[in-house]
């Protein structure tokens, strides 16, 4: 029989407990609730089960599944490692990160927001020990929906692209001077000058700074300007975006990794700040809805907002959203889930740049599907979402809808991927 | 530092002609001398003419102090067969304490041994000074980190703006 353990860490700012293993979950005299995920990494699909217990959501036990095919089975196979990547995950979604990229994550390590009686809480699940760590995350009235992990890539590469372009001339310029020291060995280097440090000295620096210091970093002189490859050189870190209620317009960001908040200014025209729910996020962008027809897809990092046209239905929103790339690629699409309550039917919305209204299509499954609360992953091509049986719906982008089975804690596939019946289109 | 008589001394000498006798032991911390010394073996004699005299002695004691940390290191675990935790977290600190010590200098020096660091590819000094500049420029906002460093805004305006402009968010705090 298994036990489960469960200490008390609210008085302290930062806990740890250490979780005891439990290989299936016994039924609970208590109420539990639980939250599943899915993560895409390294060219793999991973479930992260997160169990927490009684009212003050206190987490008792994380569950880590790989997806494994053979030629005619799928199954769940429970994993103790993740490698050297760090999931994060935040309202419905999942998200995997090399931890070498990230400086203050740890790999093989599982970053989630929740909440607990004494406030929000931001947990790291270390796999390899299972030791649950947690620091408090600073204040944020408006529960997970709020809370999304944003990862400032995107906005990175534009920086780095359009200071590089900038300073072309400046470079070419300046490149006789900065190479005397080297060139000439008999010249004394006592320069004593910081502006006069080789840039990739200044580099050196980045590693060891934040994203910001960084950037500060670049608008102390000419020459430190040069040294603006700190995406490569130093390391971005993934920040959970937080939408308190506030008067003004803007987004708060957290940097738990240095413990660091920062305020982004948005464009975005918002009516109702109380309604808004961050739903997605990939690449630097933002799904975020505003009551339940307004949705609208935000760059906090350059504040470029992309409104989506009202939802297709009324009183209703997607259970899942998710997009494919990013929105200046050509293969963007947007896609909404939203399954009927009896599973009887599931609804597919897109939408790409330019169209005027979402395209709705509708599937009938042979058999009901009920999804789990967590975002679509794109997987291998697919869409893929987890049924509240661990079975696992996914979806082609080319119209096919299919499922896999579960029969005995194994998924069966069906001699092809099962097509359903398209009612409407 | 124990010397014994046959060991092989090298003399370094410095940008204005100063001369330090070292043993190549501590020689061999710099990178750049060890690859000299391996090319040629007999060299006794290498003029480094990319450093100060005031300089190349900060960067010899380093060498010394590490050297002799390691040396003590590797004496113990001969003597009780296996090196004790404790002791080596305590040497540890130690020398922690001692890098902590030296790097008490104004930046300046601390550019300078950067630079003789980074020529003489000692790995450990270029990490530790790197750091030192890092945690002196934490937090602060470009101008106050101009000041710490005593650099000129040789940047326009307009520079200036274009790069802020791209990341408002960066400098609104720090201000």
């Amino acid at each position: 029989m298994s036990v489960t353990l469960v200490i008390d860490v609210a008085p302290l700012i930062r806990g740890c407990v250490k979780m005891t293993v439990i290989d299936q979950l016994k039924p609970c005299p208590v109420p539990y609730s639980w939250h599943t995920f899915l993560v895409e990494c390294a060219g793999d699909l991973f479930s992260v089960l997160v169990h927490s217990y009684g009212s003050r959501q206190l987490i008792i036990h994380i569950e880590v599944r790989r997806l494994e095919l053979s030629c005619n089975e799928i199954h769940w196979r429970r994993v103790q490692d993740i490698g050297d990547h760090a999931f994060f995950l935040a309202g419905r979604s999942g998200k995997s990160l090399p931890a070498n990229k990230a400086r203050g994550v740890q790999r093989n390590c599982i970053y989630f927001p929740a909440n607990n009686s004494d406030g929000a809480r931001l947990y790291n699940f270390c796999l390899d020990d299972q030791v649950l760590n947690f620091t408090f995350l600073p204040e944020n009235n408006g529960g997970l929906n709020r809370l999304q992990w944003a990862f400032p890539m995107k906005m990175m590469q534009t920086v780095e692209e359009d200071i590089f372009n900038s300073s072309d001339v400046m470079r070419s310029e300046m490149t006789d001077s900065t190479v005397i020291g080297n060139e000439d060995e008999n010249e004394v280097v006592s320069s004593r000058q910081w502006d006069e440090l080789p840039i990739e000295l200044v580099e050196l620096l980045f590693p060891r700074l934040s994203l910001v210091d960084c950037l500060r970093l670049s608008s102390v002189c000419k020459g430190w300007s040069q040294a603006s490859n700190f995406t490569r050189k130093g390391r971005v870190w993934p920040w959970l975006m937080h939408l308190p209620n506030l008067k003004y317009q803007s987004w708060k960001f957290f940097d738990p990794f240095c413990c660091e908040e920062y305020t982004l200014k948005s464009n975005a025209v918002v009516v109702a700040r109380d309604h808004l729910a961050l739903r997605f996020s990939k690449n630097g962008w933002v799904v975020i809805t505003e009551g339940n027809k307004k949705v609208f897809i935000l760059n906090p990092f350059t504040a470029e907002v992309i409104n989506l046209p009202p939802l297709p239905l009324k009183d209703y929103f997607f259970d899942s959203i998710s997009f494919t790339s990013v929105p200046t690629s050509p293969d963007f699409v947007v896609y909404g889930f939203f399954f009927q309550i009896c599973g009887e039917f599931v609804e597919i919305s897109t939408w790409c740049p330019g169209e005027e209204e979402w395209t709705v299509l509708e599937f009938q499954p042979s058999i009901p599907f009920f999804p789990s609360s967590n975002s679509l992953v794109l997987f291998q091509g697919e869409f893929y979402c987890l049924g509240r049986k661990g079975e696992l719906g996914f979806s082609t982008l080319n119209w096919r809808l299919g499922m896999y089975f579960l029969s005995q804690n194994q998924f069966i596939r069906p001699s092809l991927a099962m097509e359903m019946n398209i009612v409407t289109c | 530092m124990a010397r014994s008589s046959t060991e092989n001394m090298i003399t370094l000498m410095s940008s204005d002609g100063e001369e330090f006798m070292v043993t190549e032991k501590v020689a061999r911390e710099c990178t750049t001398i060890r690859n000299m010394l391996e090319d040629d073996c007999v060299i006794t004699n290498i003029p480094l003419p990319n450093v100060t005299s005031d300089i190349l002695s900060m960067v010899i004691e380093y060498c010394m102090e590490h050297v002799a940390a390691a040396e003590k290191a590797a004496a113990e675990t001969a003597e009780k067969g296996s090196s004790s935790a404790p002791a080596a977290a305590k040497a540890n600190k130690d020398l922690e304490e001692w890098d902590k010590a030296f790097m008490n200098v104004d930046v300046y020096t601390l550019c300078d041994l950067i630079l003789a660091a980074n020529y003489l590819n000692v790995s450990g000094l270029l990490d530790l000074t790197i750091q030192t500049a890092a945690n002196l420029i934490k937090g602060k906002s470009p101008e106050q980190i101009r000041k710490t460093f005593h650099i000129q805004n040789d940047l326009s305006l307009e520079e200036e703006e274009k790069i802020r402009s791209q990341t408002p968010w960066a400098f609104e705090k720090s201000e």
